[in-house]
């Protein structure tokens, strides 16, 4: 057994504390997203929430979530004339990600599916640093560096999906402040 | 070639992180199929395995009383088994028993999938679930023909057809990587405690279960395995058993490396083991 199944990366501290380098994985746009939560056959009306300073109290009170943003993009979903649900966009930010997902709300306010559009990651600064990015050269003969592809694997990151959970509970309660009364 | 084909990936919150979807060398409408009934397997693991949803099964076998017992489904009863065989193989050191102290079983498997409770404490498969769901949903995907593939959930990751790079976070320094490799037709599994030590010490430290002490901050275990639940289930018996975890390494078909500090060993081990990768 050998260990050269793996490669030693060593980067000095100083090289890479340089500010702002952020990775990012995009999976759905909007449209993809409504299109696999909803059907090809639903259309979508856009109805912004716009949130009051009344309401962002009651909702903060709801969900113990704070309300950052005035503006909750949502779209209301009608299929067969009917209204079959609402489509929400919304952001959440951690202490090293930034994450924009969709929600499916049905028209009662329950969650059918949660779909992540982009993440973000503050760590990606190895991609300034030249030695880290020599790792790639010639490892994939013929292919493009892909940098946006080739940093997402990285094992050992604890990425968590706590902040998605608290702005789903913040939207829940927006959801009962605007859309349940509907 | 592989390397330039379209990846059709997607991502939602499972599993208590972020799990990752992608296929590779396939249509776009079946890819999105594809994805979406993977993550369905994913969900119907997180819902038998949640200790927080009082439904689950796991909550209504940690709410048998002594010696009650239940039958079990067959998924949840091969992840008892597995379990069993680890602790065993680990010498208690992969546990499935919230309950720290509590050295004896807390269930015995019966016959014909039927646990019966033979000692207070709780159930907790949070160190095997998330690799066993990543399998299950690797196996689904190859089993439709699938030709290229991973499953990410939060940095423990299995591939198929086309090989990933990966790449382990410094335990120290989250912004720096230590090692790349590239993964082929296999899983692997990263546990260590990142970011700072505060929050380290406020939470979720990994637990040594026979000391129910934590295992130091800024060391690191990671191992590429066969299968993302041994290979989950071993980092964890790097970082407690170091070396005399060979053994085990060697019987799954396993290689890992522990990183501690400035140091890089990896195991099983050889003559030529420990390397600092300072400078």
């Amino acid at each position: 057994m050998n260990n050269d199944w793996f490669k030693l990366i060593g980067i000095p501290v100083a090289a890479v504390a340089v500010a702002g380098q952020v990775q990012a994985a995009e999976y759905l746009t909007v449209e993809q997203a409504q299109k696999l939560m909803f059907g090809e056959s639903a259309s979508f009306e856009k109805s912004d929430i716009k949130i009051n300073s009344a309401a962002k109290k009651a909702i903060k009170a709801a969900s113990g979530v704070k309300v950052d943003r005035r503006t909750l993009p949502t779209w209301t979903v009608f299929d067969g004339g009917e209204v079959s649900g609402y489509f929400i966009v919304d952001e959440v930010i951690g202490k090293h990600e930034y994450i924009t997902y969709a929600l499916a709300l049905s028209p009662s306010g329950e969650v059918r599916q949660i779909e992540i559009l982009v993440y973000r990651e503050s760590y990606g600064y190895e991609i300034r640093n030249p030695r880290w990015r020599a790792q790639f050269v010639g490892s994939k003969p013929g292919s493009q560096l892909d940098l946006g592809e080739e940093i997402k694997n990285i094992s050992g990151a604890t990425m968590s999906c706590r902040h998605i959970t608290e702005g789903v509970n913040r939207v829940l309660a927006t959801y009962d402040v605007y859309l349940k009364s509907q | 070639m592989t390397f330039t084909s379209k990846v059709n990936k997607r991502a939602r919150p499972l599993l208590g992180t972020v799990v990752e979807i992608g296929v590779s060398d396939t249509e776009a409408a079946e890819a999105q199929e594809l994805i979406s009934e993977s993550f369905l397997k994913i969900e119907n693991i997180e819902r038998a395995m949640s200790r927080f949803d009082k439904q689950s099964e796991v909550s209504q076998i940690n709410d048998l009383e002594m010696n009650g017992s239940l039958v079990v489904s067959q998924q949840l009863w091969s992840i008892l088994q597995l379990s069993e065989h680890l602790t065993a193989l680990s010498r208690g050191v992969f546990s499935i028993s919230a309950a720290q102290k509590n050295n004896g079983r807390i269930l015995k498997l019966m016959d014909e999938r039927k646990v019966c409770r033979v000692a207070a404490g709780s159930i907790d498969l949070g160190g095997i679930a998330k690799g066993y769901a990543v399998d299950q949903a690797v196996e689904y995907l190859q089993s439709q023909s699938t030709p290229s593939g991973y499953v990410n959930a939060g940095g423990d990751i299995r591939v198929f057809g086309a090989p990933h790079p990966i790449f382990v976070r410094h335990p120290l320094r989250p912004s720096e990587s230590v090692v790349s490799l590239e993964l082929k037709d296999a899983a692997f599994a990263t546990s260590a405690i990142y970011h700072d030590e505060k929050s380290y010490n406020q939470s979720g430290a990994v637990l040594d279960p026979r000391t129910g002490r934590a295992v130091p901050f800024g060391v690191s275990a990671s191992v590429m395995a066969p299968t993302c639940v041994m290979a989950d289930a071993l980092t964890k018996c790097i970082l407690m058993l170091k070396s005399e975890g060979d053994t085990l390494l060697h019987q799954f078909d396993a290689r890992g490396f522990l990183v501690d500090g400035e140091h890089v060993t990896s195991y099983p081990r050889t003559e030529k083991t420990i390397t600092s990768y300072a400078n």
